[in-house]
């Protein structure tokens, strides 16, 4: 029977009375949709029990599904009270637009040491902030209070209570500082709730998502914001690319239902992963697979033609000569031969050789360059409403000025700073200059031991909070109270 | 079964302190908790309990021949070991975890519960004073901590050092327990131990007994070894594991881009077996990784162009990074690379006879050539 799964559980199925008749029904295969659409008297007589009993079933049955059908409600029902809460710091959260928006499936992605669970963790004190300093927790006249309660689930590595101790530590002088006495309204470790078991596999995510989540946030109404660090960590390790998919999205539509239900934030982490080299195969190997090319060769244009052609479609701009395109092997007279040369070869090695031309000359000049992307993809990002970047980055700590003060003791020839303003009509000479002291600069040993600082900064990638208009990004710095703008 | 009797363990450690319970306890809504307790203090919970909401009784019958009679063993059990029972389809299945789980302890617990428990988890020590005040007290047990950097910089001497500190009394910041070592480039010189046992008053002999050497020769097999690991620590107590390095074999198993996924993969399931291992024993996990030149044209200033190898999955699954460097003489720089709980900050410690020690005027004129 499948009554339970489609119109959920209902008193009707519990019932003695009932039993037997809804074991006919499957013994019978009378689906639900059968239930409802078969007159009485057909179900009856089809798996032999007496009218009355089916009639009575179904007229409860259809009751109850007229019952938990959704009702209309007014739009002004549905704005939430409070629309985001506070990262703990001013100019994160005018960065942010207000802070972390409520009730929304929110990601924080970024490589490994930029800060994410250290944000997390941060998060997880500040939503308990009173509402006065824009947390979720109860207002500081309230009467009756309840905490508000955050679930942390760790994946990569147990929860660094250590941490957390020190982040909550400074939450409580800073309340404290404000003459707010009661500590009953501090942030507390006592409202991060953990599993108590080590979340090492997939199966054991899977079994605290699905099942503990759902039932701990109907328990205890509490909880309100959700943290899941990282979401990525158990899907790398055990399923392959192409069974990743369904279960993104299966994982992703259920976090959704969670805040949509719960109305509670849920906080996932993203780890990042190598952005695919897409570009030296779908232009440049396959150049000549391009419908466009074979058309053109068809019409018999030369491949110049057709290249110059396809660079300007692609670069949307017209070349003045021929020249001016950086496709030298294609042009002269030796792309005929190779042309005739190739056709007598199968496609196929044509598509090899071609590749391993490329992955020679271009693959290792690109490859440094690789830049990484939070994981997991497209199917992953079209179920989040916001996606917050953390990146790390090096400066100088010196400056230009500084180091001209200190070249002396570096050992540093800084004359070009000075040159540099005599002449600032671009000149190469000037530019050649520059390069070389850049690599004086990074030769130094001095410089290239201690001269540096990390700098991370946050990069608001998108959020139902921030146009796109505004600038989305901020620089912030971990300390012994979480983060904050330097 | 063994799972299951192991998960009933950790359960029942967490009677007392149940997070559920004391937020049913806060709740108002009196029956819920009333119902809560009933089937909690009731001990084994029978699995007809399970029979409504879509769960009929001869869903019982079949799981009752299939050997599950306690609520608590359908709770316990992978799905999909539920699933294999005859009669039972997936959806039923997550019908009945569903239901299961509601009857049982949830299973979490407060940052501040956690926090103690952790607190009882020690420090190894790395025998240089300085290198353990900048890790907070030594290498964290029941975490992993990836050491990198250039040859030479005493990686291996750390992890022959902390092989010895190991078996140290706890109140010396030890960890009372013996060491596996797992060699996948063959620079184990239990001569070392030797050494650094006399250095901490250790009886030599019984010091190399009690360190446990597997050399791995290929990438499946420094897995394998992995999982005979677990079943040596059920029998004795360990507290440290050191796999130096954990990328080598993995450079030469798998090459070119075609097998960089299936590598990758592998790597993630290495490294998810590390942290089990720490998480199940409270064990501390040392791994040793190399570094390549980091060939990056845009960025001229890069404080330091060596970057470590095994890619994004490596430096997400670590716990604690520390990044070696050479510095004058037999002193080497440590710096925090990545940790949850220490600040970016590195200090100097230097390679002795009797392993890391602290560094003084001596080292610092060593010859290191």
């Amino acid at each position: 029977m499948d009554l339970a799964a489609e119109v959920g559980h209902f008193a009707l199925l519990d019932e003695e009375r009932f039993e037997s008749l809804v074991n006919a029904f499957e013994a019978q295969g009378v689906t639900s949709q059968e239930l409802l659409l078969w007159s009485v008297q057909d179900i009856a007589k089809k798996i032999g029990r007496p009218e009355q009993d089916v009639k009575a079933f179904v007229s409860d049955l259809k009751q109850h599904l007229q019952q938990s059908l959704p009702k209309p409600q007014k739009i002004k029902d549905n704005i939430p009270q409070q629309a985001w809460f506070t990262t703990g710091d001013e100019k994160l959260d005018k960065a942010l637009n207000g802070g972390i928006p409520c009730g929304c499936l929110v990601e924080i992605s970024g490589g490994s040491a930029t800060g994410k669970s250290n944000f997390l963790m941060t998060l997880s004190m500040t939503s308990q902030l009173p509402l006065e300093f824009c947390g979720l927790g109860p207002s500081l006249f309230e009467e009756r209070r309840k905490p508000v309660q955050t679930m942390y689930i760790p994946t990569e590595s147990a929860l660094s209570t250590r941490r957390l101790s020190q982040i909550s530590s400074h939450y409580k002088e800073l309340l404290r500082a404000n003459g707010i006495e009661e500590s009953a309204v501090y942030p507390q470790m006592e409202n991060v709730i953990t599993p108590s078991i080590a979340i090492s596999d997939l199966e054991r995510q899977d079994r605290c998502i699905f099942f503990q989540l759902p039932l701990l946030l109907q328990r205890n109404k509490n909880v309100k914001v959700v943290i899941l660090d990282s979401v990525t960590h158990h899907i790398r390790a055990e399923l392959p690319v192409e069974q990743r998919r369904s279960y993104i999205i299966k994982l992703g539509r259920f976090l959704r239902k969670m805040c949509n239900e719960h109305d509670v934030t849920v906080i996932v982490s993203n780890q990042m992963t190598d952005k695919p080299l897409g570009d030296i195969i779908s232009d440049e190997v396959f150049l000549k697979m391009n419908a466009d090319y074979q058309l053109g060769w068809c019409y018999g244009w030369d491949e110049v033609g057709i290249v110059y052609r396809q660079l300007c479609s692609r670069n949307k701009q017209d070349f003045d000569t021929y020249d001016e395109i950086d496709y030298s092997e294609y042009s002269g007279d030796s792309s005929t031969q190779e042309t005739s040369q190739r056709s007598s070869t199968p496609i196929w090695d044509q598509l090899k050789t071609e590749r391993k031309k490329m992955f020679e000359s271009k693959y290792r000049s690109k490859v440094s360059k690789i830049k990484t992307v939070p994981a997991l993809g497209l199917d992953w990002l079209n179920f989040l409403d916001a996606r917050i970047s953390l990146i790390k980055d090096y400066k100088p700590i010196l400056n230009e000025q500084m180091i001209e003060e200190f070249s002396e003791d570096l050992g540093i020839d800084s004359s070009f700073l000075r040159s540099q303003e005599d002449d600032d009509n671009g000149n190469p000479s000037t530019e050649s200059k520059r390069k070389s002291v850049a690599e004086m600069l990074m030769s130094n040993d001095y410089l290239a031991n201690y001269n540096f600082e990390t700098q991370r900064k946050l990069l608001i990638v998108f959020s139902p909070l921030v146009s796109s208009a505004r600038q989305r990004e901020c620089i912030f710095e971990i300390w012994n109270g979480g983060i904050r703008c330097p | 079964m063994t799972q299951v009797a192991e998960v009933n363990h950790t359960i029942s450690n967490e009677q007392q302190t149940s997070v559920g319970e004391q937020e049913l306890a806060a709740e108002s809504h009196e029956d819920m908790v009333v119902e809560y307790d009933e089937d909690y203090s009731a001990g084994p919970v029978p699995i007809q309990q399970l029979v409504g909401n879509g769960i009929t009784p001869q869903d019982i019958k079949k799981l009752k021949e299939a050997g599950f009679h306690t609520v608590e063993s359908i709770a316990y059990t992978p799905k999909r070991h539920i699933v294999t029972v005859k009669g039972i389809s997936e959806q039923k299945a997550d019908k009945l975890l569903m239901e299961a789980s509601k009857l049982v302890p949830l299973g979490f617990t407060t940052a501040t519960e956690f926090h103690q428990r952790r607190s009882e988890l020690i420090c190894l020590t790395t025998g240089s004073k300085q290198l353990d005040t900048l890790l907070g007290g030594g290498i964290e047990t029941g975490a992993i901590t990836e050491v990198f950097g250039e040859f030479r910089t005493g990686k291996s001497q750390l992890c022959h050092t902390l092989a010895v500190t190991c078996q140290l009394p706890i109140d010396n910041g030890g960890g009372e327990g013996k060491c596996l070592y797992i060699d996948t480039e063959g620079t184990f010189r239990p001569i070392r131990l030797v050494a650094i046992a006399r250095r901490f008053g250790l009886d030599e002999n019984e010091t190399l007994d009690n360190v446990a050497y597997a050399r791995a020769y290929n990438a499946d097999h420094q897995l394998q070894l992995l999982h005979q690991a677990a079943s040596m620590m059920t029998e004795s107590r360990f507290s440290l594991l050191i796999v130096d390095s954990i990328m080598a074999l993995y450079r030469t198993d798998y090459s070119g881009r075609g097998e960089l996924s299936a590598r990758q993969m592998h790597v993630a399931k290495f490294m998810r077996t590390l942290q089990r291992l720490a998480d199940e024993f409270g064990i501390a996990v040392v791994i040793t990784n190399q570094v390549v030149a980091q060939v990056d044209g845009g960025a001229i200033f890069n404080p330091d162009p060596k970057k470590p190898i095994g890619g994004n999955i490596v430096a997400h699954s670590s716990t604690t990074r520390l990044y070696f460097k050479k510095a004058k003489g037999a002193n080497r720089i440590c710096k925090i690379y990545d940790s949850p709980c220490l600040a970016e900050s590195e200090t100097v410690f230097a390679l002795g006879q009797g392993g890391v020690i602290d560094p003084s005027d001596e080292t610092e004129a060593a010859d290191d050539e």
